[in-house]
């Protein structure tokens, strides 16, 4: 049998209708946000709203600059009130889970379901008529139960040890980076393409500003593993709808805990009936045996149990019928699974730190001006993406594997890409926990990334004598200059001067691999103080330079003439 | 990425691009005064005001712009600078020529150039964009895809074959180059005829496998403003084209028609990385002028100079 949805939806409480269209504003809020981060409307809009709330965010802010910390404790009093709340009608993962997830839907009225008719039931999308007969739960093992109490102890460790990786698993900075690594670039794609096909159009309309739009290409470095990512999550909801909100989201198992004292939520009267449905259609698995209690540590207040109860017991108020907090703790999780969880967490976590990569710094990696020390920087960075998104040239991209996975999803520099605007500081300024550091323009100009280094024996000018100087034209700090060697100008870079913002490298016309490429050494790096101050200290300075003519090699740069 | 959709755009939309290739004569020609000399006009005093002389004694905007034309305008604005840097056109100066422009009749005026920075940044930073703003028909015009470039074939050329060049132009009856007058690490100095190396797509080839001079002077040969004007209200004199470097308060204008000799009068206008520079030792200049393009040896340009009168 089946029953209209309408009629479906007739007998839900308003707060259960709302529910959809709740979830849908605050998704398309998260968007909208992220999309103004990088507009002028930036200082206008809360637009690190979703990551401000996020206590796990806050919790790794410690290694950061910024210390957001009221909304975050906010959230958490929130979910002692009023449970995880949060997980059901705003977290925008939460909502694509429900949205693309397999969903158990009951397509039967109350009313009719207390009548002769059992009411219908329907498996999305295996449903099948045999499923009309009286419900049955296919309970997941149990041992997953204490997955979450893993999950909660390889962010602690993780915490421990100043590794900000277990921050991937958090759904909020997941879908940032998902929205800058992959949704941003693509769209950027699409719609260069299409501006180039309506060119001619454009043209001929006289719409000459359309025919000279095009907006600079976000590189999708860590796009794919993202993507990925976000489909394996996506994917477990094939084993239970929710599965990763119920185990592995980190946000979740964290306002669990508060979650669990809340006060708000779902109550049973005592004309229950004891038929378990609730229970079947809970996709967060909350209702136990005794479906008079609710385990709060997961109930996301879906209410998808009141809408198939059919002697309308269950209600969303004060006073919730909790699970004994021994029960709920020790009866349904294995220790043993737990343990074994938490420990292969840990040494993953572990390894990503003893990456040679790491322990060497053998790779070339550029952190944007104003990143705090490495060791911080890796612990604060919570791999959101928003440096990525409001990057102006694109020069910053995520790093993929070749950082080591610790490193994995943090900005890092591709000068080959564009170099670093001096006069720009967008991407301290919207980091959520201050792992880049918020800094006033002529602090960020002495933010010193690397070291521009040449190589003369691919540089046309050096080994061609070709007039190039590409270098010295793109050099804001004149660290690249001219002198006349051989009767020939050629550049030179002057390490006291440079800021390593890479347009040298951004312009080099050697094919492939430029002649002149910046490299981390020099490298500033503070996580407190002037920037201004530690440059004079270590007497360099980023002040105007002047080329010189000569004939001769003397009078070029005296201290670069070696 | 979306080069080959792009690509295969382009030839098919060569159709609409034939009509845009006549204009080639018209940047092909060569004017020159009365008795085959040149004349460079040198005005000093506020942009606006120095223009309105420099204008009068060229023989009026209207000898260049003729009612329903579109004109291109070529100022540098190619880094997030501010003109108190000297490494881009002053705004002023744009807007004051733009409006003459569209005072003469002018259907259409682009601001048009290919910066080297990110081109939002370069017409905020640079006060481009407020100066254009308002001006109706003045359409400001930061390229930054190839596919706003239209590929030209040059014949009688040494260094440059082919070149993508900005559709804005092709689309143009009429080229005014207003360039900042700057140093340049390369080619000594950046001037109108350097300048054109804005109006093109591939510049880096110029450096990297071209002589550089000799590349330039070929594209001038295609590329000809009608009229060159000079923003010479701040110089920088070493340093570029980028700096930092030192800015000289020169406090002039100087424009004319022969391109080559406008350059040529800019380069004795002041000293460059400290020293003084003949116009045949600027390596670009001599190739143009190598070209029949226009006239080096200030002793053969009428220079007239005029002076702003206090107010």
């Amino acid at each position: 049998m089946k029953v209209g949805r309408s009629s479906a939806r007739a007998g839900r409480s308003w707060t259960a209708r709302l529910r959809g269209p709740t979830q849908v504003a605050f998704f398309l809020l998260f968007s909208l946000l992220f999309l103004a981060m990088a507009s002028p409307l930036r200082p206008a809009v809360p637009h690190r709203l979703f990551l401000d709330l996020d206590p796990l965010v806050a919790f790794f802010s410690a290694f950061g600059t910024r210390h957001a910390l009221a909304l975050a404790g906010a959230m958490l009093v929130g979910a002692l009130a009023f449970g995880r709340l949060f997980c059901g009608y705003v977290c925008p993962f939460g909502f694509l889970l429900d949205f693309f997830g397999p969903r158990k839907r009951f397509s039967g009225t109350v009313g009719q379901g207390r009548g002769s008719k059992g009411p219908g039931w329907e498996t999305r999308p295996a449903g099948t008529e045999e499923a009309e007969a009286a419900p049955v739960a296919r309970p997941l093992p149990a041992w997953l139960n204490g997955i979450p109490w893993a999950v909660l102890a390889v962010l602690l460790l993780g915490w421990a040890l100043r590794n900000g990786l277990p921050t991937l698993l958090d759904p909020l900075p997941h879908l940032s980076r998902l929205l800058a690594v992959v949704v941003f670039p693509a769209a950027v794609w699409a719609a260069n393409g299409l501006l180039g096909l309506f060119r001619p159009v454009a043209e001929q309309a006289g719409w000459y500003e359309v025919a000279y739009l095009a907006f600079p290409q976000s590189g999708a470095a860590a796009g794919v593993a993202s993507l990925v990512l976000f489909a394996l999550f996506l994917g477990l909801s094939g084993m239970a709808p929710r599965f990763w909100c119920r185990y592995l989201c980190p946000l979740g198992a964290l306002l669990g805990i508060p979650a669990r004292f809340s006060q708000f939520g779902r109550r049973v009267a005592p004309s229950c009936i004891q038929c378990g449905r609730c229970a079947v259609v809970c996709p967060m698995g909350a209702i136990p045996v005794e479906p008079t209690q609710t385990r709060l540590t997961l109930c996301v207040h879906c209410r998808s149990c009141q809408e198939v109860c059919p002697v309308s017991a269950i209600s969303f108020s004060f006073g919730a019928g909790r699970v004994p907090a021994k029960a709920e703790l020790l009866r349904d999780v294995r220790r043993r699974g737990v343990l074994l969880a938490a420990g292969l967490g840990s040494l993953a976590l572990l390894l990503t730190r003893l990456d040679p990569r790491v322990i060497k710094k053998s790779d070339r990696r550029l952190r944007p001006p104003g990143a705090i020390p490495e060791s911080d920087f890796l612990a604060a960075c919570v791999r959101c993406g928003a440096c990525l998104r409001v990057c102006p040239t694109r020069t910053l991209q995520a790093s993929g594997a070749e950082g080591g996975l610790i490193a994995w999803g943090t900005p890092v520099h591709r000068m080959r890409t564009a170099g670093c605007e001096q006069s720009c500081n967008l991407c301290g300024k919207v980091c959520p926990t201050g792992a880049i550091r918020d800094l006033p323009l002529v602090e960020r100009q002495h933010a010193k990334i690397g070291t521009a280094v040449l190589d003369r024996q691919r540089c046309v000018a050096w080994a061609e004598n070709r007039l190039c100087l590409l270098c010295d034209e793109a050099c804001p700090y004149n660290a690249i200059v001219f002198m006349v060697v051989e009767g020939h100008k050629r550049p030179v870079v002057d390490e006291s001067r440079c800021n390593g913002c890479g347009m040298c490298e951004a312009v080099c016309p050697v094919e492939g691999e430029g002649a002149v490429n910046v490299f981390p050494a020099g490298e500033v790096r503070l996580k407190r103080g002037s920037y201004r101050k530690a440059l004079a200290e270590r007497r360099i300075h980023l002040e105007p330079r002047q080329d010189r003519f000569g004939t001769d090699e003397e009078e070029g740069p005296p201290d670069t003439a070696s | 990425m979306n080069r080959f959709s792009r690509r295969d755009l382009l030839k098919g939309s060569l159709a609409l691009c034939v009509p845009a290739l006549v204009p080639v004569s018209v940047f092909g020609r060569q004017e020159k005064a009365k008795g085959g000399r040149p004349v460079v006009v040198e005005v000093n005093g506020s942009p606006e005001a120095a223009l309105e002389i420099l204008l009068r004694e060229l023989g009026g905007i209207e000898r260049f712009v003729k009612k329903g034309s579109t004109v291109l305008l070529k100022p540098n604005m190619s880094f997030p600078n501010p003109p108190e840097n000297a490494t881009t056109t002053d705004p002023k100066l744009v807007r004051a020529v733009a409006t003459k422009c569209l005072e003469a009749g002018a259907r259409r005026v682009f601001v048009a150039d290919h910066p080297m920075r990110s081109v939002s940044l370069c017409l905020d930073k640079t006060g481009m964009r407020e100066a254009c703003a308002g001006l109706k028909e003045v359409h400001l015009l930061g390229a930054s895809e190839e596919g706003m470039f239209e590929p030209v074939r040059l014949s009688g050329t040494r260094e440059l074959r082919e070149v993508r060049v900005l559709r804005a132009l092709l689309q143009s009856d009429l080229l005014i180059n207003l360039p900042r007058m700057k140093s340049h690490g390369a080619t000594t100095v950046s001037l109108g005829t350097k300048g054109n190396m804005g109006l093109i797509w591939d510049r880096k080839s110029f450096h990297g496998r071209m002589d550089l001079d000799q590349a330039i002077g070929d594209l001038n040969t295609f590329i000809r403003a009608a009229l060159t004007i000079l923003d010479g209200s701040r110089v920088l004199t070493a340093g570029g084209p980028l700096g930092p470097g030192p800015v000289e308060n020169l406090g002039c204008l100087i424009g004319g028609t022969d391109p080559v000799a406008v350059d040529a009068v800019g380069v004795g206008k002041a000293k460059w990385y400290g020293r003084v520079f003949s116009p045949a030792e600027v390596g670009h200049l001599a190739a143009c002028y190598e070209r029949g393009l226009g006239e080096i040896d200030l002793d053969r340009i009428d220079l007239v100079s005029r002076e702003v009168p206090p107010s």
